[in-house]
Formats: structure tokens, sequence, C-alpha cells
């Protein structure tokens, strides 16, 4: 689907990111597609739904993840390539 | 007797001071004898005054010749110099009651020549933020009090609030 896009947000420390991805999918009609740790209290939650949905999630996840821990990063794709698919797990169908 | 020849004499100066505002300042100065009669002291004051024009004003100049009825001036505003100028032009305007008048009643208007200036990014007050999200409410909030924002290392800034600060032209620069 071309209107579905991919939100991320990384915050250090678990109780941030959980806290992010709740905010994320009670805010808005999205779902909750992959969690990565890398290392050093470093958490990616990723999302993916509709572009205004998703955009709308990541604001509410991050001032969230920024009231409870630390906000790291936040970004949108709005129409990610199905190569991406094949190397990352992000289910961008 | 006398008092009909004064009525008449009172309605012959009210005619002229009428005719001579509506024919202009120039022709005015023509056609009004310079009387110094205590009951029009606007007219009196528009004849005797000094044309308008000769105010000598380095930013603006005339569009339309003054024997118009309405008036476009031209004004040029690229930075306090000017701005300072045309604000005492207008006060030399002013004191003439005839612009007086076409002022209010806006006959006598301004427009701006050469684009219009628009208020540089460093003139807004800034706001700082260092740390977390900032969000789309922040970047409305700085629309409506016409501040800049200046985000910290740490500051991140949300993809909504990214591009509703570029709708509301709200500048944003962040630090590295």
């Amino acid at each position: 689907m071309s209107s579905t896009a991919i939100g991320m947000i990384e915050t250090k420390g678990f109780v941030a990111a959980l806290a992010a991805a709740d905010a994320m999918v009670k805010a808005a009609n999205v779902t909750i597609t992959d969690r990565q740790e890398v290392g050093d209290g470093l958490i990616a939650v990723v999302i993916s739904g509709e572009v205004g949905a998703v955009k709308a999630a990541t604001e509410a996840g991050a001032e969230t993840a920024s009231q409870v821990g630390e906000l790291v990063s936040v970004h949108v794709i709005p129409r990610p390539h199905a190569e991406l698919g094949n190397h990352f797990d992000v289910s961008a169908k | 007797m006398s008092t009909s020849l004064d009525l008449r004499a009172v309605i012959a100066d009210v005619v002229r001071e009428v005719v001579a505002d509506l024919a202009g300042p120039t022709t005015a100065a023509h056609a009004a004898p310079p009387y110094a009669a205590a009951p029009a002291p606007p007219a009196v004051a528009a004849v005797s005054a000094p044309s308008q024009s000769t105010a000598g004003v380095a930013g603006s100049e005339h569009v339309s010749p003054p024997q118009l009825r309405e008036r476009v001036e031209a004004v040029r505003i690229t930075d306090d110099t000017d701005l300072d100028r045309f604000a005492r032009h207008l006060l030399a305007l002013f004191e003439n009651p005839k612009n007086r008048q076409d002022l209010k009643a806006g006959r006598l208007r301004f427009r701006l020549e050469g684009g219009t200036t628009t208020v540089t990014a460093h003139d807004r007050p800034a706001q700082r933020i260092d740390t977390g999200a900032v969000t789309e409410r922040q970047v409305k909030a700085a629309a409506e009090s016409g501040r800049r924002l200046i985000l910290g290392r740490r500051a991140v800034l949300t993809p909504l609030a990214r591009e509703r600060a570029r709708a509301l032209g709200v500048p944003i620069e962040k630090e590295r």
C-alpha cells in the first residue's frame, strides 16, 4: 500500500520506549511492527499505518518519551520503498 | 440690511472654501484670496501652507499629480532611517489641515515601493529548547508569539512540528 508509512522513535532506556509505544498505539490507528535494542540503552520502536496516523502517533509518542525518559530521535518515512522490507524488519507493505 | 450683507459675505466665503477644497491645493491657491478671516481656519491654512510635495522625503515620491483628489504616494522603506524619514514626513503632512483631512478620509494613501520589507529571522525574539521533544503545539505557540526556535543538541523536532513550522514560517535553528 503506497499510503502506508513507518514511524520510528528511539529512546535511551526501556521505560521511555515502552511509554512511547503505549502512547503511539493509543493516539492513532497504528501497529507496532518492531522493537530494536542496539545496546547502550538505546531502544527503537517502529510503527506502521496510514501517513497521518503515523505522524500523529509519533508526535504523541515523542512527547511521552521526553516526559518519561530521554528521547533520542523521531522519524517518519511516508512511503518506504519495498526493498526496505528485505533487509529491515519493517512491514511496509 | 447690514445683516443680510454679512450673511451674503459669509455664504460667499463658505462657497469659496468648498470650491477651493474640491479643486485641490494648486487651483485653490489661485482661486481663494489669502484672507485671515476667523470662520474657516483650515482653508486658510491650506492655502497659506507650502505645498506638501516640497517636503522632500528621500524615500518617497509622488505617483499622481497633486491636482487630483485621490493621491497615492509611493514610499520606499528598507531600513530604520527610511522609516524615521517617513514618520517625519507624515508629521509634516499632518500639520497641513488639507492633507490631514485627505489622510483621514483616505484620499491620500501610501503604497510600499520596491517590494515589501520582511522581518528577518534574526529580528525575532528567540525561544530556546535544550532537551526533549519539540512538538507541533510548541511550534504553534512560538508562531503565535512571533518567536523563532533555537534547538539545543538534545532537542528532537518531531515530523509534524517540522511541517507546521514550515507552514507557519517559524524559523528553527538547530545547534550542532
